[in-house]
């Protein structure tokens, strides 16, 4: 853009064996065997490209939900975002790419936009101090007693609350849609970066969690590269790229939790030392670092519980509490909220934590008094403490939760999946028939296979988590008689909550 | 800004201008130029069925309007003889439309789709239409008037 800045040294270029220690066994670097897949996530208009179809569709989906009609089947704001979106999102984006869909996402895409006041290229302030980006606004600083993602938590869990009305009722689901476009139009004019998907989006809160668990992570090749990097570009942003908006340095990240895969710090790394790696699916190497990202993983398990009872279960009084705009029936509806926020931050959490001590307990005492103890383990040094077992035992509800709430999602899409065919016909519900599809009429696909998908996907969950929660056991007790006592009671309550989702969905 | 930068810039500029103002446009006049050679001159009339307020209107209920907008009963007004449309859909449940005194219907209404009516009444009168699914509590008020005028000039 402008001149060469004269801050911007030599590239380190010496690159010896490279040191990532997180990129344990069978990591691939898809930049190495797909070769133009490097050039096209580096062009700069490769993100605005990505944006720009859907953003055309959720502009769609929101005139649809204001002009179109309110039936709920037949308007494609319903249909295309609480069907097909949710189940591509879920099923497919998440564990194959992480949060492959922040990359696309149109909702924080205007304030970014406004905030860099470019839509495709970079501005370039090489004599800056700290950030080499012009942005526009307040470029205020995200308060430190924010830096969580509490309050995504808690957006997360009032949205659940009200799910009933947002995935039947077009306009709700507009106005929902809406106020995260404009809520992050307004912070990204106050606070520096994607404040709105880092701390606030509620959709970023469960992506982040989950893409933990993906088969694709963007990573440093090498943190010595980036810790003897002068200019830290794919924090603070070169002439090439942006400073990183989700606030990530390369150099230290060894999870996927708050990379947004936007790309810039492969645009303007200028040591060439960023990749994109393919690993095993539920990879354990990773882990929960705090207790914000451990309610999330439960209040994520406890809602994919909740939604199942509530959308696909047969018990009509929960529905009817939770629809309250059918049956006007507030105190069902906040007897509903209560159990549901109850059942979230209170008794899953106070379960785990109980059974996280019994665990404690379990291999103290068997390393006590019934197996050979190690002289640190017998008087208690070097026992994991509880925050720490709390903590990393948290990790397994992670694979756990996504294949519960791909479960979850598998009749919706099958049962439903009919509606969009006739959708696209009719995005609105005005009596179009674009392309011969609007009559086509509801049917259930397969519906005698997805109990046993659901099955099958709850297994596979539980056999994550009990392989992660092994690897875990390990490490925290180093013993495998130890670790084996010591997972037992969490690996009970794995197993107690997929037979109970195995019920809900095949009972 | 080089020059390069500016035309991509502004290339996407109008990209998302193009959308913004374009979408809104596309749908309105797709939707116009359906409904104009549905009524191949004649007068169309848009009917919907509301279960929550127990009425047939052609009020538009649309998403926007649906929880706000208490809609008047319909009173549709033709000449004798002529020819017109009628649109009939339903904004919530099943409900079904006839005209007993022309022994019109009852035809399904299912939520969210139109069911489209070519008509043409000789005999001047007030006609009730009606539905003929109970839909709910206010079913049995769930009635509006089509007034066939004697032909005029």
């Amino acid at each position: 853009m402008s001149a060469r800045s004269d801050v911007v040294t030599e590239p380190v270029v010496e690159r010896p064996a490279p040191k990532r220690p997180y990129l344990k066994g069978r990591w691939v670097d898809l930049f190495e065997r797909v070769r133009p897949l490097k050039g096209l996530l580096r062009w700069r208009s490769f993100q605005f490209l990505a944006i720009l179809p859907n953003l055309f569709l959720f502009y769609l989906f929101i005139l649809a939900a204001l002009w179109g009609t309110p039936v709920g089947s037949r308007n494609i704001m319903i249909v295309f975002v609480w069907i097909l979106w949710w189940f591509a999102l879920i099923t497919l984006l998440v564990p194959l790419a992480g949060r492959l869909w922040c990359t696309m996402c149109p909702l924080p895409a205007l304030g970014e936009w406004l905030q860099r006041l470019r839509l495709v290229t970079v501005r370039f302030a090489p004599k800056a101090k700290g950030f080499k980006n012009v942005l526009f606004g307040l470029n205020r600083k995200w308060p430190k007693a924010l830096d969580n993602i509490w309050l995504q938590n808690f957006l997360f869990l009032t949205l659940a609350t009200f799910s009933a009305l947002l995935v039947t009722r077009p306009i709700v689901s507009a106005f929902v849609l809406g106020g995260m476009i404009v809520l992050a139009l307004g912070l990204a004019l106050v606070f520096r970066h994607r404040v709105f998907c880092r701390y606030l989006c509620p959709v970023s809160g469960f992506l982040g969690l989950y893409a933990m668990t993906s088969s694709v992570a963007l990573r440093s090749r090498d943190w010595d590269v980036c810790v003897r990097c002068p200019t830290k570009g794919c924090m603070l942003g070169s002439e090439n790229g942006w400073g990183c908006p989700w606030m990530v340095y390369m150099g230290k990240l060894d999870r996927s939790n708050y990379c947004g895969l936007c790309f810039e710090c492969l645009k303007s790394c200028p040591n060439d030392n960023i990749g994109l790696f393919v690993r095993p699916f539920g990879v354990t190497e990773t882990r929960i670092l705090h207790l914000d990202e451990a309610y999330k993983a439960f209040i994520m398990l406890v809602l994919a519980a909740v939604y199942s009872v509530t959308l696909l279960g047969p018990w009509g009084t929960f529905k009817d509490w939770a629809n309250v705009t059918e049956t006007a029936n507030w105190r069902g509806f906040l007897t509903y909220a209560a159990l549901v926020w109850g059942a979230c931050l209170v008794v899953f959490p106070t379960v785990y934590g109980l059974l996280v001590k019994v665990s404690q307990w379990v291999s103290r005492w068997l390393g006590r008094w019934v197996l050979a103890p190690a002289p640190a383990a017998a008087n208690g040094a070097g026992e994991p403490d509880f925050r720490t077992l709390f903590l990393r035992f948290s990790y397994p509800l992670v694979p756990l939760g996504l294949l519960a709430w791909i479960a979850f999602s598998l009749p919706l899409f099958f049962v439903n999946g009919s509606y969009i065919l006739s959708v696209l016909s009719d995005p609105l519900g005005w009596g179009w028939d674009l392309f011969g599809t609007a009559h086509v009429p509801w049917k259930p696909l397969i519906p005698e296979w997805v109990p046993v998908l659901q099955a099958v996907v709850l297994l596979g969950g539980l056999a994550v988590a009990l392989r992660t929660g092994w690897a875990i056991a390990r490490e925290l007790w180093h013993d495998p008689r130890r670790a084996r006592w010591g997972l037992a009671p969490m690996a009970g309550l794995w197993l107690t909550v997929t037979i109970g989702f195995l019920w809900l969905f095949t009972g | 800004m080089r020059w390069k930068d500016g035309l991509k810039e502004g290339v996407a500029l109008g990209g998302l201008l193009l959308i913004f103002a374009g979408l809104p446009w596309a749908l309105r006049a797709y939707e116009s130029g359906r409904v104009r050679r549905l009524a191949d001159g004649r007068p169309v009339f848009t009917v919907y069925a509301n279960a929550t307020f127990g009425t047939w209107t052609t009020t538009p209920l649309v998403g926007w309007t649906y929880f706000w907008r208490k809609p008047e009963p319909a009173h549709i007004q033709v000449r004798a003889g002529q020819p017109f449309v009628l649109r009939i859909t339903s904004v919530d449940v099943h409900h079904s439309f006839g005209i007993p005194q022309l022994g019109i219907g009852p035809y399904d209404v299912e939520p969210g789709r139109f069911l489209e009516l070519e008509l043409q009444i000789d005999e001047p009168g007030l006609y009730t239409f009606m539905c003929y699914t109970v839909c709910g509590r206010h079913h049995e008020k769930m009635m509006g008037t089509l007034e066939v005028l004697g032909e005029g000039p």
